[in-house]
């Protein structure tokens, strides 16, 4: 009878042998993408446009994209399940947004002064998320680094805390601990924060606090000196696969984040309706004090949004937060953000 | 066994490749990266698109047809035919 290390070892070597064949496909079926990576990383590092956007032994460069297909510069098709990092909950070119956009074209793409839609959009995430006011970023990176300052402002407070291999956007104060090397980590239960990259000041190092996901205790202790300005999180974790909350977790995050004066921070920018209507915070029934959101709202657009509790936004209200973008709710990502909701609300209300 | 299940939330989910369900980063950091991979050049190669690596997700969009949905699934299950064989 086979062990258990031996399965292990025979599972290995086949997948050695899968990997092995299937990159000689790869390289000669993907020519194209090759030569086009090959040309592009002459004037882009790693010939990419995000560097999350690199893979070995090259990625995919593509041509289209329509409903759930892609199609590449060699002219091969795929069913996308990757869907713009979970962006395009709509769709490629859902009918709905793309007429909404075109409808827009005809009447500018940006006016820096206000639109009617940004507080139809606004109402709707209202009606959605139960937070009484919201703001328009351009991204989700934007919304998690807007949200903390509110949190800051709010609270007097300059320390915030974040999970361990969570990831909030590419500002400096949450790109600790993204995917940190074990050797460097420290104890699981006390994590040491890890720059994720160069250019991480100490100041900011020392600001930000990690702790483990679904650890009610390790969160108590780091917020026990009531010197934390927000708990950043995702509801569910999808930085690492999907990692869901522990039965009573985000409950617990919710009574010691409030008995600390901390502000509790959803980062729902993967969440959101692919979760639900109402977005994890809606399914799993926690309310934070502020959400993050991106990504699906914009039906392949670029935006992103933060709510939150009217004592929160208030500081961006009487001035002492200031929360500016020459691109914040432009008339274009409105339109399709107005759009998304329709051609998606059959799929995600659960009171339909 | 093939170390690995699949884990799913709203219109996403994902295959982890552990045996135990992932609780924080510690034990995302147990799965097998080898099997990952092997997965996901093999599902491009087919038509396959996903993100490689253990981190992103896969997502249904609401324009995704069931035959669509299901053509990752059963290009998996070829996969882990041949892994098995």
């Amino acid at each position: 009878m086979a062990t258990h290390s031996t399965l292990r070892n025979d599972l290995a070597e086949r997948a050695k042998n899968i990997t092995r064949r299937e990159l000689q496909r790869y390289a000669e079926s993907t020519k194209g993408s090759q030569a086009a990576t090959a040309r592009a990383r002459k004037v882009m590092p790693m010939g990419v446009p995000s560097s999350f956007q690199y893979y070995d032994p090259h990625p995919i460069v593509v041509r289209s994209a329509q409903a759930a297909w892609m199609e590449d510069v060699d002219g091969n098709r795929y069913v996308d399940y990757d869907m713009g990092f979970g962006a395009l909950f709509a769709g490629h070119m859902n009918p709905h947004v793309r007429a909404a956009i075109e409808e827009q074209l005809g009447h500018g793409t940006l006016y820096v002064t206000p639109c009617e839609s940004n507080t139809e959009v606004a109402e709707l995430l209202v009606q959605r998320y139960g937070l009484p006011m919201w703001r328009f970023t351009n991204s989700g990176t934007e919304a998690t680094m807007d949200a903390i300052r509110v949190a800051r402002g709010v609270t007097g407070r300059e320390k915030i805390v974040k999970v361990e291999g969570g990831y909030h956007g590419h500002h400096d104060e949450v790109m600790i601990s993204m995917k940190p090397a074990l050797d460097l980590a420290g104890p699981a239960d006390a994590p040491v924060g890890v720059p994720a990259t160069a250019g991480i000041t100490a100041a900011v190092l020392g600001d930000t606090v990690v702790v483990p996901y679904n650890d009610a205790d390790a969160l108590e202790r780091a917020l026990a000196a009531n010197d934390v300005a927000a708990f950043i999180v995702e509801p569910v974790m999808e930085n690492i696969g999907i990692c869901l909350p522990q039965p009573g977790y985000l409950e617990a995050v919710r009574e010691i984040t409030r008995r600390h004066g901390t502000m509790l921070i959803f980062d729902e920018v993967k969440t959101g309706i692919t979760a639900g209507w109402d977005g994890a915070t809606g399914v799993l029934g926690v309310q934070p004090d502020l959400v993050c959101l991106a990504k699906s709202i914009g039906g392949g657009l670029p935006i992103g949004a933060f709510g939150g509790t009217r004592e929160c936004m208030d500081e961006i209200t009487t001035g002492r937060v200031l929360h500016l973008g020459t691109y914040n709710g432009n008339p274009l990502v409105m339109a399709a953000a107005r759009a998304v909701p329709a051609p998606c609300a059959r799929e995600v209300r659960r009171d339909r | 066994m093939i170390p690995a299940h699949t884990v799913q939330f709203g219109a996403k989910g994902c295959v982890t490749w552990t045996v135990d369900p992932v609780r924080n980063y510690r034990d995302y950091k147990t799965a097998d990266a080898d099997l990952a991979f092997a997965q996901w050049i093999h599902g491009i190669n087919r038509g396959i698109l996903l993100p490689p690596g253990l981190d992103e997700q896969w997502l249904i969009s609401v324009m995704h047809t069931e035959e669509e949905a299901l053509r990752y699934a059963n290009v998996f299950e070829e996969f882990v035919d041949e892994l098995t064989a």
